[in-house]
């Protein structure tokens, strides 16, 4: 299961490289970078969101060790604390995708930042709903110790998702201050 | 079985596929061209009687995806944003909104276009086919989403002035009147 | 220590019992051995080049006389276009794939392939992707923009309607089916390989594949992303993407279609490529020559075709640098491909040729393709292409290149593995009919087609006026096209013919090295008795009576052996899942999401909610398997049943 989280990631990961070579494309139809009259990126809600993944990281590493150790009490505290904490984030996505302070039929820009941060969002509420699923596996039923590896894949591919929102952070929300 | 009776249901959803998608993808490349309307069309909603407003009758083009693109692309040809801006009205009337000063019919459109109107609507029989007023009748209806969602254009390559035609939600049109 | 038949005919038929597809309709939908899957495909997209070849068919007919009216020109788009689409998505790339999905388990002594559940829901995606592109041809609505759809005419603006959108979504399902059999081929070949089958004595067919799926794994977000997130968002909800007023780029579309355009005709070329060495071994008895040499010019094919893709682009105003860089790339690529066709060559010529079908295949191939590579180094010059670019100069090359080194190595396949397929030999002189009259029509019908190109006649015309002097090279290309034709029906024949009534093959009627000779043909469900052990590169040649094998799998479940991934050593033991509907059922979500979107937008939020159920019935239905109470821990197997 490691490798196919990993084919997925590696399938994922290149499509939002693609997409941000091809945001860093349009910068040269432009001479001014947001176009003209389009506000900044506001910073407020995709900080905020950062911070929460980072600390989401936290959760993650302890229900992967505990899906190590086979320990069903650990597993259970924390994939609940991981399923709590990660359902902000996909909420604040929202408002995330709101302070690109443009719409996705304004311009180029706007269709370019969106898609990403919108892709991005689709790898993001596959992963929020994969966690809670597991969560309540655990719940509802006695599951079986060869399935516990699943811990650690899911939390494999959350750092995954998380990892990945750094450089869209940084090249979406930051970059247009730069470029 | 149950599989027998899902038959003609199949059936009849693959028919009414291939009804719609037929004619809305049509390219009419080499047919003749529709025929224009008679020589009477009502230009106004005044007669004897209750006050009726109508739009129940179809264009040639109203159906058609092709016919409707050509029209989008002759409205910026033939320079109509000039008075009318990209649909919103300026100099001339909107085409966007529900108020239809000589009615809405497609019959009613074209005498609009072919014939002209006063304040400054020039006449186009003389200087456009039968055809091609045809398929602005059909662009200038799909701009309130008068005609079928599937066969309005898109988005123009053009600026982004207005949202494309297929997104434009439905009107009705409502009663003519002086403009306002 | 040699079993007695009664061992051998007890363990078989407790191995068949737990490994096989469950019979009747139920078992139909919820197949999921990687043989099955595998045929399916095949007969699929068999199906598909049928289609595609009926459809040249019309296209040749309408051209062979000038100013003809058979087919008008809103047909003729669609013509070309489901015929570029049919042959590239749904055919060129899926057959590859269903003869790596077949033959790479038996080919590295794995009882399945890695991701059983993963590889049916591959093969109903690709069934949607099928179903959706013909039921549009017969609703009027089949994509008329090219193969490639280039913007703005494939845009909102210019391809008002619907057809467009069908092309962008038959990319998704057969990217998506392409995904899944290339994650599929990689974690199997690298970690379900038979003890001792090191990375070094890894056959060259597994090697193509194996290479071919890291192709498709970067080329593959490419077409998806530029058709699903840019274009169809551009015709459905407004976007931008190739809006030039908006910012936006008519030529991101270029470079982001043959980003991953030019790894996908190599994507098609590989594997066949694969195909070559083992029936060059075996039909000229002896090892192939350079192996090293094969598996390095195979990689490094692999890398350079990723960068080659702005030689598609030399009729745009990209700047000269660039171009020269790509004329270099494409020029260079010759390279390892010749030295892999002299390596062939130096083979041939070292051993004992014996010309069966399977082998006249592979000597049309290595004549086909390099006519079509010499063709491919004289359009890698800048100055060269831009006087036959969108002439029948390219028609002419990508056919010889295709058909040569794609289509011609897949029949040669054919009649080579035919019988482990069905147990039954192909009619060798049915097939050297096929053979001749395949070459020859091939020949007939493309050669032509470049000097029609040097007289400027140009791609994608319906018909031309008979003062242009191109009517007498059009009839040529059309009577080839027939002798083409013909050649198929003879090849069907014979295909129907064999299958049904053919001469019974062995295990090895071709005294072949290869791991997938040393099980019955065809092979039983659980593919081998007991895991083979390799101890070198062609294990039939080199153990002179009995194979070694591992002994220990469970018999009573579906336990497969994984092993490390450089040197093959055992690691672990593995449950490997029995059918299920959750494949069907989310290709069928996928289907409600990407056709729904066309349509309206929120298709895909109800698509998404579907599949979720899925995804959870998925997940849950994988914890009940019979063996999920061991737990691996490092080198101790733990059973705590």
């Amino acid at each position: 299961m490691w490798w196919g989280t990993l084919g997925f990631m590696v399938i994922e990961g290149w499509t939002t490289a693609l997409l941000v070579a091809s945001y860093l494309y349009f910068r040269q139809n432009y001479d001014a970078w947001p176009p003209l009259r389009t506000p900044y990126p506001s910073l407020l809600f995709p900080s905020i969101n950062l911070v929460i993944m980072l600390v989401s990281f936290i959760p993650a590493r302890r229900a992967a060790a505990a899906g190590k150790r086979l320990d069903l009490t650990a597993v259970k505290r924390w994939l609940t604390v991981f399923s709590v904490v990660v359902i902000p984030i996909l909420v604040l996505r929202w408002w995330e995708l709101w302070a690109l302070n443009t719409r996705w039929d304004s311009n180029a820009y706007g269709t370019a930042a969106w898609t990403i941060v919108g892709f991005h969002t689709s790898l993001l509420a596959l992963d929020v709903c994969d966690t809670i699923g597991l969560t309540l596996f655990y719940y509802l039923r006695r599951m079986p110790p060869k399935a516990y590896s699943d811990c650690s894949d899911n939390s494999f591919y959350w750092y995954f998702t998380v990892g990945i929102c750094v450089p869209i952070y940084l090249i979406v929300y930051v970059g247009p201050r730069i470029l | 079985m149950r599989t027998r009776a899902l038959v003609p249901v199949l059936a009849v959803a693959v028919l009414a596929v291939i009804a719609a998608g037929c004619k809305r993808e049509n390219r009419y490349l080499n047919d003749p061209p529709p025929a224009p309307p008679s020589t009477f069309v009502r230009v106004s909603d005044l007669r004897p009687g209750p006050m009726v407003v109508t739009d129940t009758s179809t264009g040639p083009f109203d159906n058609n995806a092709y016919g409707t693109a050509e029209g989008q692309q002759l409205f910026e040809q033939m320079n109509c944003s000039g008075c009318h801006s990209n649909g919103g009205g300026g100099m001339g009337p909107a085409l966007m909104d529900d108020q239809w000063i000589y009615g809405s019919e497609p019959d009613q459109i074209f005498a609009s276009i072919a014939q002209g109107r006063p304040n400054g609507m020039p006449a186009w029989k003389n200087r456009l086919t039968t055809k091609q007023i045809w398929e602005l009748v059909a662009y200038v209806r799909s701009l309130s989403s008068l005609t079928p969602k599937g066969a309005r254009p898109s988005r123009e390559d053009h600026m982004m002035t207005k949202p494309a035609p297929a997104e434009t939600p439905k009107t009705k049109p409502r009663n003519s009147g002086p403009p306002a | 220590m040699t079993l007695s038949g009664e061992t051998v005919a007890r363990e078989s038929t407790v191995l068949e019992d737990v490994w096989r597809d469950t019979p009747g309709i139920g078992g139909w939908l919820t197949a999921v051995d990687h043989k099955t899957i595998g045929k399916r495909y095949l007969i699929t997209t068999f199906l598909m080049f049928l289609a595609g070849g009926v459809e040249a068919s019309l296209m040749r007919t309408q051209l062979a006389t000038p100013s003809s009216s058979l087919i008008g020109p809103d047909r003729y788009n669609q013509l070309f276009t489901t015929h570029g689409t049919t042959m590239m998505f749904l055919f060129g790339v899926p057959v590859m794939n269903a003869m790596g999905l077949y033959f790479v388990p038996l080919m590295v002594g794995a009882r399945t392939i890695a991701f059983p559940r993963l590889n049916a829901f591959g093969y109903w995606n690709y069934i949607v992707g099928v179903v959706f592109l013909y039921v549009s041809l017969f609703v009027n609505t089949a994509p008329d923009a090219g193969w490639f759809a280039y913007v703005p005419l494939s845009g909102p603006a210019y391809s008002p309607g619907h057809r467009v959108d069908v092309w962008a979504q038959v990319v998704t399902f057969t990217e998506i089916a392409a995904l899944v059999a290339a994650v599929n081929i990689i974690v199997t070949t690298f970690k379900f390989r038979s003890p001792g089958m090191s990375l070094n004595r890894i056959p060259l067919f597994v090697w193509a594949q194996l290479v071919v799926s890291f192709m498709i794994v970067f080329a593959m977000p490419a077409v998806a992303t530029g058709s699903t997130l840019m274009l169809a968002a551009d015709r459905a909800i407004n976007t931008h993407w190739f809006n030039y007023t908006e910012g936006g780029d008519a030529l991101l579309w270029q470079h982001i279609f043959w980003f991953f355009g030019h790894p996908e005709v190599y994507i098609i070329f590989l594997p066949a490529l694969g195909f070559v060495t083992p029936i060059v071994e075996t039909f000229c008895r002896r090892r192939v020559f350079g192996y090293t040499a094969l598996v390095l010019a195979n990689i490094t094919t692999a890398f350079f075709a990723f960068g080659l893709w702005v030689h598609h682009m030399f009729a745009t105003p990209i700047p000269e640098l660039g171009e020269s860089m790509f004329t270099a790339a494409s020029m260079v690529i010759a390279i390892p491909t010749g030295v892999q066709i002299f390596c062939w060559i130096a083979t041939i010529w070292a051993g004992r040729p014996r010309l069966t079908t399977a082998m006249l295949f592979v000597l049309g191939f290595i004549f086909t393709f390099v006519i079509g590579g010499i063709t491919g180094v004289m359009l890698a010059s800048v100055a060269f292409d831009k006087q036959v670019h969108d002439t029948f100069f390219v028609v002419a090359h990508l056919h010889y290149v295709l058909i040569g080194g794609g289509l011609t190595p897949l029949f040669g396949a054919f009649y080579f593995w035919f019988p482990k397929v069905t147990g039954r030999l192909m009619n060798e002189t049915l097939g050297k009919l096929h053979f001749w009259l395949f070459l020859i029509g091939v020949n007939l019908t493309f050669f032509p087609m470049h000097l029609l190109g040097f007289d400027g006649m140009p791609r994608r015309v319906y018909t031309y006026s008979a003062d242009t002097g191109w009517e007498q090279l059009n009839l040529i290309a059309t009577i080839g096209a027939a002798i083409i034709a013909l050649s198929i029906i003879v090849f069907l024949v014979n295909a129907v013919r064999s299958w049904f009534g053919g001469e019974l093959a062995g295990p090895n009627p071709w005294a072949a090295s290869g791991l997938e000779w040393a099980t019955p043909s065809p092979p039983p469900a659980f593919n081998f008795l007991h895991i083979p052990v390799t101890t070198s590169r062609h294990p039939l040649w080199d153990t002179s009576d009995d194979l070694p094998v591992v002994t220990g799998l469970r018999t009573d479940r579906r336990e497969v052996l994984i092993t490390t991934t450089f040197d093959a050593r055992p690691d672990h033991r593995h449950d490997s899942p029995p059918g299920s509907i959750w494949p069907l059922y989310l290709a069928l979500c996928m289907a409600l999401l990407f056709i729904g979107s066309i349509f309206s937008p929120w298709f895909v939020l109800g698509g998404i909610g579907v599949s979720l159920i899925g995804l959870a019935g998925w997940g849950w239905s994988a914890l009940d398997g019979p063996g999920r109470e061991r737990v691996d821990t490092g080198d101790e197997i733990v059973d705590m049943a």
